[in-house]
């Protein structure tokens, strides 16, 4: 899966009157089997260091848009189960470090194949060891997580541990409630949460706190008004959402907005048709793929983020997914 | 990380460089709040802070700063508890009408600019008080009896609350309407339930 950009445009969009707007849903599909093809390119290989989380935008995409089949199962798993090291933890491709970012997209992916399993049947190394890599990056002092042995601590950490470790049914191998308790250090006099306890509200970090407390069901320790406010903020004139005050749209946040939204229930403080233009229009409805915002170039994660948004929203022809 | 046992000499200076070229970079920040709480930088932090609010008046990443470098000294990140917003020092009371006038007058610099509204809101909020005691100052920017010459959407958002507050449930009404149709419809359900919150009669539907 090459993460590269282009050859798309977002705003290259046939029939460019709103009620004209559609998702082009077979190019998207043409488009992500295409970026395995593409191993010539420079681009392909530079991104090599994040071809795992490639894989699980590019195949969660492809489910999105009803093609569950769109990429080989078995090569997928492969390639997923060739990340993996001794100690459990995955890295981004063959022969790159183990990660915590990369361990949670190989878990997400086998679990999206439904080849858990094969951690147990066919890896190097069993689902209980992946596990054990997990938990042992948490910090028990503090209760968050590093994402490896390098120790860099991020509330996006805390959520991949819950995510992957509740997938496999090993959350109860770490301590919940400290991670919890982290949590509610990170949450801001704006009503929001950032990477850290004093960091800036950031959708995005948002996203990782709310869902990881949507997985340990606190939820209750959201004020869930405040914050579904300052998400409302987040949405400009154009449609789209930013993930910060006065910062440009992009339609990634259409993802972490609207799942955090989703998870306080509080989806509709948003202007749903006024989003769903907005990512349409960031669509090349000729070659496939949506970019971050109209007139910029495609690419997977994007195209990943901007299908899950619109999936939230309901947009017709579209897989349901899970907001946490 | 615990093992610099000292402040790289050109550190600080390293991150002002690259924040002058992206004043809102999310990494660049959140090192300069580690480097400011390891190695207790906190004094020589706010006047960086203005310097950047003074170039930026919308840039979110100083504001938030100046709470952290404000007030965040005061917390403990290790020791947290589950309540809301444990801080376990106090901040002295001529601080904290510095912090509000600061923000004062950086919103009749911009009053569209969401940063102070909520700078603002979150040091009433910490002191334990709402949002009326401020009523005058907002009015400034939004007069229900000049509905045309409304300056800013959060300061009706702000009187919402404070009317709500002095029970003058209809005039807060007013202000959500005024917002829900007029001044920030694209948020129109979000003040229609800011509106049922207020406990009225259904008047009519909007």
């Amino acid at each position: 899966m090459s993460l590269v950009s282009g050859p798309g445009k977002g705003g290259h969009v046939a029939g460019a009157v709103p009620n004209e707007l559609r998702l082009v849903i077979d190019n998207h599909v043409s488009y992500i089997q295409s970026l395995d093809t593409r191993k010539d390119e420079l681009e392909y290989w530079l991104t090599e260091h994040l071809r795992l989380n490639g894989v699980y935008w590019g195949l969660t995409a492809l489910h999105l848009l009803g093609h569950p089949n769109g990429l080989p199962r078995d090569k997928t798993i492969d390639f997923v189960l060739s990340c993996q090291h001794d100690n459990g933890g995955f890295g981004a491709a063959p022969g790159h470090d183990a990660h915590m970012l990369y361990t949670v997209s190989a878990v997400q992916i086998l679990a999206t194949v439904d080849a858990l399993d094969d951690l147990d049947k066919r890896a190097k190394v069993g689902k209980e060891k992946v596990g054990k890599y997990i938990a042992n990056l948490q910090d028990l002092n503090t209760g968050s997580f590093a994402g490896d042995e390098w120790g860099e601590m991020d509330t996006r950490f805390v959520f991949g541990a819950f995510l992957a470790l509740s997938l496999m049914n090993l959350l109860d191998t770490i301590d919940v409630s400290k991670a919890v308790a982290y949590i509610q250090a990170c949450a801001n006099f704006d009503g929001g949460y950032g990477v850290s306890p004093g960091a800036e509200s950031h959708s995005g970090q948002i996203y990782t706190c709310v869902g990881a407390l949507t997985i340990a069901g606190r939820l209750d320790l959201v004020d869930k008004d405040r914050l579904g406010g300052w998400l409302s903020e987040r949405q400009l004139p154009n449609g789209g959402l930013n993930g910060r005050p006065e910062k440009l749209e992009d339609v990634c946040y259409s993802w972490w907005v609207v799942s955090s939204l989703a998870m306080i229930d509080r989806i509709h403080w948003i202007d749903r048709n006024k989003l769903s233009a907005f990512i349409l229009r960031c669509q090349d409805t000729d070659k496939g793929g949506i970019s971050d915002r109209p007139g910029d170039m495609v690419d997977v994660f994007h195209t990943h983020f901007g299908l899950a948004g619109l999936s939230l929203l309901n947009y017709p022809g579209l897989e349901p997914v899970d907001p946490a | 990380m615990s093992h610099i046992p000292t402040l790289p000499p050109d550190e600080i200076d390293f991150l002002a460089q690259v924040l002058a070229k992206d004043a809102k970079n999310y990494h660049v920040w959140s090192y300069r709040q580690w480097l400011v709480r390891h190695f207790s930088l906190w004094d020589s932090e706010l006047p960086y802070t203005e310097i950047l609010v003074q170039r930026d008046v919308f840039n979110n990443s100083a504001w938030n700063h100046r709470w952290f470098v404000v007030f965040g000294q005061h917390t403990d990140p290790t020791k947290h508890s589950i309540k809301k917003n444990d801080s376990y020092t106090e901040v002295p009371p001529d601080i904290i009408q510095r912090e509000l006038d600061y923000s004062m007058a950086a919103i009749s610099v911009a009053p569209q600019n969401q940063s102070p509204w909520l700078y603002l809101r979150g040091i009433l909020r910490k002191q334990g008080r709402g949002t009326s005691c401020l009523r005058n100052f907002a009015e400034q920017f939004a007069d229900l009896n000049k509905e045309d010459e409304v300056r800013s959407s959060h300061a009706l958002d702000f009187l919402a609350d404070a009317y709500a507050e002095e029970q003058e449930k209809m005039k807060s009404a007013q202000v959500l309407d005024l917002l829900a149709i007029r001044y920030d419809p694209i948020r129109k359900n979000y003040w229609d339930y800011r509106k049922s919150q207020l406990g009225l009669e259904q008047v009519g539907v909007s």
